[in-house]
């Protein structure tokens, strides 16, 4: 083997050690000193939830491409490694050539869920290069973060250099080549981050002064210097079709959450369901032409040998060419003995036909995601799907041999009352009952159907940006109506139901509208001991609980409380298309129960329009 | 060596779907290639003696078959040097294999190798070398002497013969374990490194331990 940052000692007394040891199959080799740029690319947490994502991999053939710049990867060492690099002070190195992290020009962190936040403070930690933003030296890697989480940066803004707002495909190589003549010059690290932030996209938190009023609300938000601008525009690659796409993705040896291969059909959404963040800061909604899709579904199953192909995106079933799309990968899977995994699907006789060619009809379920019981919540939250098409889809599926149903569930919605909780289980019960009025001989056994709920955390960039949150005793309250009322139904013996962790849920709601405040709550926490809180068996409530008392932190300023509709938000700098006067004006409709119509059907003036492409422009060519 | 045997197990899988041999699937909604290692090697032992089965709908020839599987192995690290076919009815590997070479290599800071080395011939003198072993069962003892079928010193290392198998299987930390004992020295289980040499099969009729490879034959 080539050269390994951990000795055999400490490999043989660890958990997996494969994590460690890079050498997979199409992994980038370059020879470091023959580049201008060393990048570390890092998804915090472990490595095979890491290995599954497929920004990173999309990232990593972008800058390779690049002969300038070496791209490899990081992700977070598992606590029992933790503890020994801390002890042995053994700095945090990339998976490829095995060097410190503290011997790149760039760290790149992206940040996909607010419970990955002490595990960002842990990289910075072991990779020696200063926790904070502002102890960073000269030469210290840049320290730079992309994801969803940053259209909110503002809790962990003291840790980063840089921010990225948005897709990636835009703007790096405008930042790698600022950042080569930077390097060629010898400017200072100051210099640096100030011409980035020139940048369409870039966010340099250090060039701000913010200010609170008595109490507690961030009341100015004010650039340094006259250069540097005070909104910042989220990234967007419109054209999707002819952009960066791996054709060679990493294959990993240890099994990684995701063994396969990932086409991205589209990105943004048309639906404009109003608590889901994603549906909003990816608008508009850009597909990728079929053709592109098929060749490169070809191209990766032959040079990764994986046996599953799954499509993403938001919601698939509105893919223009899914029919065909899908059929082609049925028949191109049945050749070379591939499985089809679905997404889940809007269930029609398209979708049943599908589902019953790859997966065995007895042991499969169908998924229906509801999100509230009544009709009235679900046009509180603009999910445009009723009861009727649930039963109805469900019926067709019963007839043709399925009994397994999953339905999803949010609890703790804005304006939310105990009907609209009890109403959970009777859609369930409803669902079931339809069930048993096909006749005993034509149906298949019992029907089992299982609704599951998640407690709901407002998220900036949504209408429901200004909504109060429940605190915990409120979700677990509810939760309890609902299991209670399923237990008294007709058929409770046919149903289950289950719910998601309420203290992760606060905390999540805490960090996701969190301002820069919060940054030493995180850092204590960190220091507290706190890693992997996404994790169920290393998350401890009661370590937050008391950075947060020290901290002199009152959770429920940033949880429960009610935002007034003309309050500025940490995040308000962030330019996403889609604008605060829709949002609000979505908010305003939701306590009416009014629905706003899909793209697709109607132009609702959201302002993603100004990148005058994807939807936007072809639902104008229909009308 | 740091990839567990399950993992390399799905690591063959995707080799030989890149290499486009012809290789036989389950039949089901989730076919599989039907693979099996004939001694699933533990974490942190190195090896150039490996065997895997599996079943092919059609063949070439071992040499044009080694070209195409070892251009999709993708790795320095990995390599088949050997392609033979079984007789229909033949035994799998993992139920032929009857022993395996081992040599043991020392890290240089472990104090203890010489006392160790030194220790060997009389160990061998032994007729029987009796350890407790922890079963699922409770203890059991175990007489080691009869599974050890060769074991020198050569140069600073140690090469040794075990019985393998899934009935009777000996491992090599185990005699390095009872070796120390023996010697009177302090076991540590992380200052030496297990190198597989090859692993074998009991031929009946000439009465001797042959390469695995030795049960089929060169496609030509």
């Amino acid at each position: 083997m080539n050269k390994l940052a951990l000795s055999h000692e400490i490999l043989m007394t660890i958990e997996k050690p494969a994590r460690y040891i890079g050498n997979e199959v199409n992994m980038v080799v370059k020879q470091p000193e023959e580049v201008d740029i060393r990048f570390a690319m890092c998804f915090p947490d472990v490595y095979e939830i890491g290995m599954s994502h497929l920004g990173i991999q999309i990232l990593y053939e972008m800058f390779n491409r690049r002969e300038d710049t070496y791209c490899e990867r990081v992700y977070s060492p598992w606590p029992d490694l933790h503890n020994i690099m801390k002890e042995k002070q053994i700095p945090l190195f990339a998976l490829e050539s095995q060097d410190a992290i503290k011997e790149f020009d760039f760290l790149g962190i992206t940040i996909q869920y607010e419970m990955c936040y002490t595990n960002i403070i842990q990289i910075l930690d072991l990779a020696q290069i200063g926790i904070w933003a502002r102890e960073r030296s000269e030469d210290a890697p840049i320290v730079i973060g992309g994801g969803p989480c940053t259209y909110n940066p503002e809790p962990i803004a003291d840790f980063f250099d840089l921010f990225y707002i948005g897709e990636g495909e835009t703007k790096y190589d405008e930042l790698l080549d600022l950042y080569k003549e930077h390097k060629k010059r010898g400017t200072s690290r100051k210099d640096f981050l100030r011409q980035a932030s020139h940048i369409e996209g870039i966010y340099v938190p250090s060039l701000y002064d913010i200010t609170y009023d008595e109490n507690g609300l961030l009341k100015s938000m004010t650039p340094q210097y006259e250069d540097v601008p005070s909104i910042v525009k989220k990234q967007v690659q419109m054209d999707l079709t002819n952009s960066v796409y791996p054709k060679k993705p990493l294959v990993a040896f240890l099994r990684p959450t995701q063994d396969r291969v990932t086409l991205e059909l589209q990105r943004g959404c048309i639906r404009g369901c109003r608590f889901c963040q994603a549906g909003m800061i990816y608008r508009p909604l850009r597909e990728r032409n079929i053709a592109m899709l098929k060749e490169y579904a070809l191209t990766m199953l032959k040079n990764t040998g994986h046996e599953e192909i799954t499509l993403s995106s938001l919601s698939s079933s509105d893919y223009s060419d899914l029919e065909e799309l899908t059929y082609f990968l049925i028949e191109e899977c049945k050749k070379q003995n591939i499985n089809i995994s679905l997404p889940s699907l809007r269930i029609d006789a398209f979708s049943l036909d599908v589902m019953s060619r790859v997966q065995d009809v007895k042991k499969s379920s169908l998924t229906f995601a509801p999100e509230a019981g009544s009709q009235r919540m679900r046009d509180v939250i603009n999910k445009g799907l009723t009861e009727e098409v649930i039963i109805e889809g469900a019926m067709e599926a019963f007839h043709g041999g399925w009994n397994k149903v999953k339905l999803y569930f949010m609890l703790g919605l804005p304006f939310e009352t105990d009907e609209d909780v009890r109403a959970i289980p009777e859609l369930a019960d409803r669902i079931a009952t339809a069930y048993y009025t096909i006749p005993k001989e034509e149906r298949n056994g019992r029907v089992k159907i299982n609704a599951s709920a998640s407690f709901f955390v407002p998220k900036p960039f949504t209408p429901f940006q200004w909504a109060p949150m429940n605190d915990a005793e409120e979700f677990l309250r509810k939760a309890y109506l609902a299991g209670d009322t399923m237990r008294g139904l007709l058929n409770h013996r046919s149903l289950s139901f289950q719910y998601h962790d309420a203290q992760t849920t606060i905390l999540e709601g805490l960090l996701a509208r969190g301002d820069r405040t919060l940054s030493k709550v995180l850092y204590d926490v960190y220091r507290k001991g706190a890693i992997f809180d996404a994790w169920t068996e290393w998350f401890d409530y009661e370590k937050w609980m008391q950075a947060l008392l020290e901290d002199d932190i009152d959770i429920g300023f940033y949880t429960t409380r009610e935002r007034e509709l003309d309050e500025l938000f940490p995040w308000d700098f962030i330019d996403a298309g889609v604008t605060k006067e829709f949002m609000k004006r979505e908010y305003l409709k939701a306590k009416q129960g009014q629905v706003t119509s899909n793209c697709k059907t109607q132009c609702s003036g959201c302002g993603a329009m100004v990148w005058k492409g994807g939807i936007c422009i072809e639902n104008k060519n229909e009308v | 060596m740091y990839v567990g045997h399950l993992d390399t197990l799905r690591y063959f899988q995707k080799v030989f779907r890149r290499s486009g041999v012809d290789i036989a699937y389950s039949n089901g909604f989730s076919p599989h290639q039907i693979l099996s290692f004939a001694a699933p090697l533990g974490i942190g032992v190195t090896s150039e003696g490996e065997y895997l089965d599996t079943e092919f709908h059609s063949v070439t020839t071992s040499q044009e078959m080694l070209g195409q599987i070892n251009a999709a192995t993708l790795t320095p690290y990995i390599e088949i040097t050997e392609l033979v076919a079984l007789e229909e009815g033949a035994k799998k590997a993992m139920a032929a294999v009857a022993g395996a070479d081992y040599r043991i290599s020392f890290a240089t800071k472990y104090q203890y190798r010489e006392a160790i080395l030194k220790a060997v011939p009389l160990f061998l003198e032994q007729t029987e070398l009796i350890i407790t072993k922890q079963t699922k069962k409770g203890e059991r003892e175990v007489d080691l002497r009869p599974l050890i079928h060769q074991l020198e010193v050569q140069n600073d290392a140690l090469t040794m013969r075990l019985t393998t198998g899934s009935n009777n299987n000996l491992r090599p930390d185990t005699v390095m374990e009872s070796l120390a004992a023996f010697a009177g020295v302090e076991y540590e289980s992380l200052s030496f490194m297990v190198h597989r040499l090859d692993t074998l099969l009991w031929n009946e009729e000439e009465g001797c331990f042959a390469p695995l490879s030795s049960a089929g034959h060169v496609i030509v």
